[in-house]
């Protein structure tokens, strides 16, 4: 009896024991890959303390009063243990369906090994420390638990794809569009449904809910009966998972923003990644769609004339084309020019691919039937993304641009050169460089400096050390060297300025700032 | 997957039977292969009942409409997540769970309490998007007063009126009965401020008749509006459709009146037999005038409509001074009109199923545009403030 007991007891706590595993797991997107390389990180003093009792419970398995009394205390810890977790927990277990599945399993294994005990007492001992090491370990469980439910998920996943197209194909007047691209597909996303929303009910991925179950979860959770538009953001990390999508929601336009060389490393080759992104517009062209293309790509624009295509961006042959780009304190301004009408936008948003983005979601919106008064409008309400490229009010009436989260090289370049086109203002850069490039770093930074030598009136650099690269390119030209600073940190960027600023300055900050200094 | 509609009538209103027929009418003109229609039908103390068969007219032929309470589930709406859900009152254990909810809310009620912006201001409050005119534009065109200082203001010609409240006028009364002689000659219009299907309505030749027309109208609403009567004049209803990005007006109507104004009785009891609300009502449509007339009564509407700051389907009703070259003035404005003035769009050919399609896609607009505004900001100012206690604030920030 008493050994029974002793073997409920652990049983039950391991269900809760449990609770803290699959919480992990859950925010590991139950890759139980992912979570064994947390749980190697999170490897201590705990696991050895579990395997220390573990071991002393095991040598006095004989003795039913010792184990059942030591059992009984740790399950007690554990269980309190856990609610004070889950109580404390930033982002805390989230009961699905999926996580109540996984339960059930569990419960399953230690009710079969309580059963067993109480049928089969020869080996009652046996499966007593088995039970223990559920326990202790209750890793072990949440492992083999997500191991055995597999096949089920599966199934439960194919019945979401089939119910998310069921309800897709219920609404007979939606239109879909699927955007794609290595990069600028979100924001992309953002600025259509932005502009769509003037007119239509519009539903879009939200995030980056790019990948076929993040777009059938949007289509179960977010799509409505009144939705007009389907607005499906397509991300791709291998050959035909484009594809996969574009048969689960069958899109009627396709647009693809651009192509490059992202995730090389599972897609091989650049020519995997063309072939895969166009996987859209195949299976638009199909079903008699237009396709949408950059030709501010040269990857994109080769293929344009295979598929009769509708192209926009800032060349000449674009159907909708990009014209008098000008930058200031306001934002931007252009004018969108297709067959022979021509209207002027302006947005608070900076930088050229905000301009190819906007001109591409733009010629979709037409499309669709919405008013040029109505674009207008979307346009110029368009929301900055934050310290992205991101115009705001800076001391002594001056202007800045932060772009402070930009880490990338192309990206700090481009911002530089939108500093450069703020016609009639002085100038201004606070950097402190590039970082985390290996090899290429030194070159990166030097080429920034020059960059930096064709735009800007004043330099000011962060970190004598960090700043070596800029200030070797600056030397090699005639840029006069008592406008580029050198200072400490950004409080004595700041305090330069202070004397320097007035309402004719335009100050662009580049990459890692702290907020504080940006205000 | 359709799209659900929650049609609001009734209400605590003295045009609440008009609205049931008005209500029934547009659910069975609404497209069902696009909508799931659910009825809730508000009682005359305000209780909201639901039920498929709130739908049909016949549920509503019986001596008394009390005992619909017996028949039909009583519920309650609120917000749960995205959406509007309707709960049982009828307990349960734990939460409860809603026995339907709704996409949109489609009100078609008449009168105050619930015409005059009461209904719309819980429709915000439920965050649910819906049809029709929004609180302020709802509560203007229900205060023929103020429906006629915001028009004055916008320079679209408007009767000039006295106003004054019930209290006043038991107090003071001569002093009023003064002012109004002051600013007009006999014969004068006396109305109730709030009212519509010309509830209380009546017209005083003298001073006796006056004071009788006042003591009638006091009884309906606190506030009376007197204006001077236009002794020889046409009525004229025009429609507006449309929201504050653009509208349009319908065709012009003329009313057939039978006594010196068109009465409640005119409007819905002549004809009791069918009873089929505003669309039964003996009118010449297209009214007879001439084209000129007929482009500035609707351009008026229009401006009128804009002014107030409509939403969806409008009727402004309109007077023509005959003894003046047909000069016109705006008269009053219905937010949710009899039938929805849908005979009206019937005559410039859009179908009633048409126009509850473009009515519904109107609400939806206006929520897609009210969500993209800043409602909240991020920060919270209690955070970090501390407790409210003997220190208080005066150690914090403010």
């Amino acid at each position: 009896m008493l050994e029974l007991i002793s073997i409920i007891i652990p049983a039950v706590a391991g269900m809760f024991a449990l609770t803290r595993q699959l919480h992990m797991l859950q925010q590991n997107s139950y890759y139980n890959s992912r979570y064994l390389s947390w749980a190697k990180e999170n490897f201590g003093f705990k696991t050895i303390f579990s395997f220390f009792l573990f071991v002393i419970s095991c040598s006095f398995i004989s003795v039913d009063w010792f184990v059942l009394s030591i059992v009984s205390v740790l399950a007690l810890i554990k269980i309190m243990h856990t609610f004070s977790f889950q109580k404390k927990a930033i982002k805390p277990l989230v009961f699905t369906a999926r996580v109540k599945r996984m339960y059930v399993t569990a419960g399953i294994i230690f009710a079969s090994l309580c059963v067993c005990a109480f049928l089969f007492e020869n080996v009652a001992s046996y499966l007593l420390i088995a039970v223990l090491v559920l326990f202790y370990f209750p890793g072990i469980v949440a492992v083999s638990v997500n191991l055995i439910n597999a096949p089920i998920e599966n199934l439960v996943k194919l019945w979401y794809i089939d119910d998310a197209k069921k309800k897709l194909r219920s609404l007979d007047e939606i239109k879909i569009i699927g955007i794609t691209g290595s990069y600028g597909k979100t924001s992309t996303k953002h600025i259509l449904a932005r502009i769509l929303n003037e007119k239509y009910n519009v539903c879009f991925t939200p995030g980056s809910f790019n990948t076929p179950m993040g777009v059938v979860r949007t289509i179960r959770e977010y799509m409505k009966p009144q939705t007009e538009i389907f607005v499906c953001e397509m991300g791709a990390k291998n050959v035909g998972d484009i594809d996969e999508i574009c048969r689960i929601v069958k899109p009627d336009i396709a647009m693809i923003t651009s192509v490059g060389p992202q995730h090389l490393n599972t897609f091989k080759s650049i020519e995997n990644i063309i072939k895969t992104k166009f996987e859209l517009a195949d299976s638009v062209k199909k079903k008699g769609g237009k396709v949408y293309l950059s030709t501010d790509n040269s990857y994109i624009s080769e293929k344009s004339a295979e598929y009769d295509s509708v192209t926009y961006g800032t060349n000449l042959g674009s159907s909708y084309r990009a014209e008098n780009i000008t930058c200031g304190p306001t934002g931007t301004k252009f004018d969108v020019v297709y067959n022979d009408n021509r209207f002027t936008l302006s947005t608070k948003l900076l930088g050229m691919h905000n301009v190819i983005n906007i001109t591409g979601a733009v010629a979709i919106a037409l499309e669709l039937g919405i008013s040029e008064r109505d674009i207008i409008f979307a346009v110029s309400k368009l929301e900055q993304t934050e310290h992205r490229l991101q115009l705001k009010p800076f001391i002594k009436g001056a202007t800045l641009i932060d772009d402070a989260y930009n880490a990338n090289p192309e990206g700090c370049m481009e911002a530089v050169r939108v500093l450069g086109s703020f016609d009639g203002m002085k100038k201004v850069i606070v950097t402190p460089g590039l970082v985390e490039l290996g090899e290429r770093e030194y070159q990166c930074n030097y080429d920034l400096g020059l960059e930096c030598t064709k735009y800007c009136d004043e330099i000011i650099l962060v970190g004598k050390e960090r700043s070596k690269p800029m200030i070797d390119a600056i030397a090699t030209t005639d840029f006069d060297k008592n406008h580029v600073h050198v200072v400490a940190s950004f409080k004595d960027a700041v305090a330069i300025m202070q004397n320097m600023l007035d309402s004719n300055y335009a100050v662009l900050f580049e990459n890692d700032l702290p907020d504080n200094y940006a205000k | 997957m359709k799209t659900k509609v929650a049609v609001f009538f009734g209400g605590v209103s003295v045009e609440h039977e008009v609205s049931i027929i008005s209500a029934v009418q547009a659910m069975h003109s609404m497209d069902k292969e696009k909508y799931e229609i659910i009825p809730i039908y508000i009682t005359k103390d305000g209780v909201m009942l639901y039920g498929e068969k709130l739908g049909d007219i016949e549920t509503f032929r019986r001596p008394s409409l009390e005992t619909l309470k017996n028949e039909f589930e009583d519920v309650m709406i609120t917000r749960d997540g995205e959406s509007a859900c309707i709960y049982s009152k009828k307990g349960g254990f734990g939460r409860r769970k809603p026995i339907n909810s709704f996409d949109i809310a489609f009100p078609i009620v008449h009168g105050t309490n619930v015409e005059d912006g009461a209904l719309s201001g819980w429709f915000e409050l439920l965050g649910v998007p819906y049809v029709g005119c929004d609180i302020l534009s709802a509560a203007v065109g229900m205060d023929k007063a103020v429906f006629k200082d915001v028009l004055s203001a916008a320079g679209i010609p408007v009767l000039p009126y006295v106003t004054f409240f019930g209290k006043e006028w038991a107090t003071d009364k001569d002093n009023i009965i003064e002012k109004i002689e002051s600013a007009f000659s006999y014969p004068v219009i006396v109305k109730p401020a709030n009212l519509g299907s010309s509830v209380g309505i009546s017209k005083a030749k003298d001073r006796r008749s006056l004071e009788e027309a006042v003591d009638l109208a006091t009884s309906f609403a606190q506030k009376i509006l007197v204006e001077r009567a236009v002794t020889s004049l046409r009525e004229i209803n025009c429609s507006v459709l449309g929201d504050m990005d653009e509208c349009k007006a319908s065709e012009c109507e003329e009313p057939v009146m039978t006594g010196d104004i068109l009465s409640y009785k005119d409007k819905y009891i002549s004809d009791s037999s069918s009873s089929k609300g505003m669309q039964t009502l003996k009118r010449k449509l297209p009214a007879e005038i001439s084209e000129e007339k007929a482009k500035e009564i609707k351009d008026w509407a229009c401006n009128a409509f804009k002014a107030v700051g409509c939403n969806g389907v409008v009727r402004i009703d309109f007077l023509l001074d005959t003894a003046d070259n047909d000069r016109v003035y705006v008269n009053e404005a219905n937010t949710i009109p009899g039938s929805l003035a849908f005979y009206l769009w019937e005559a410039t050919g859009k179908k009633y199923k048409e126009l509850l399609d473009d009515m519904i896609s109107l609400g939806f607009k206006r929520d897609r545009a009210k969500k993209q505004l800043m409602f909240t900001y991020d920060t919270n100012i209690l955070d970090g403030v501390g407790s409210f206690g003997s220190k208080g604030l005066k150690g914090s920030k403010f």
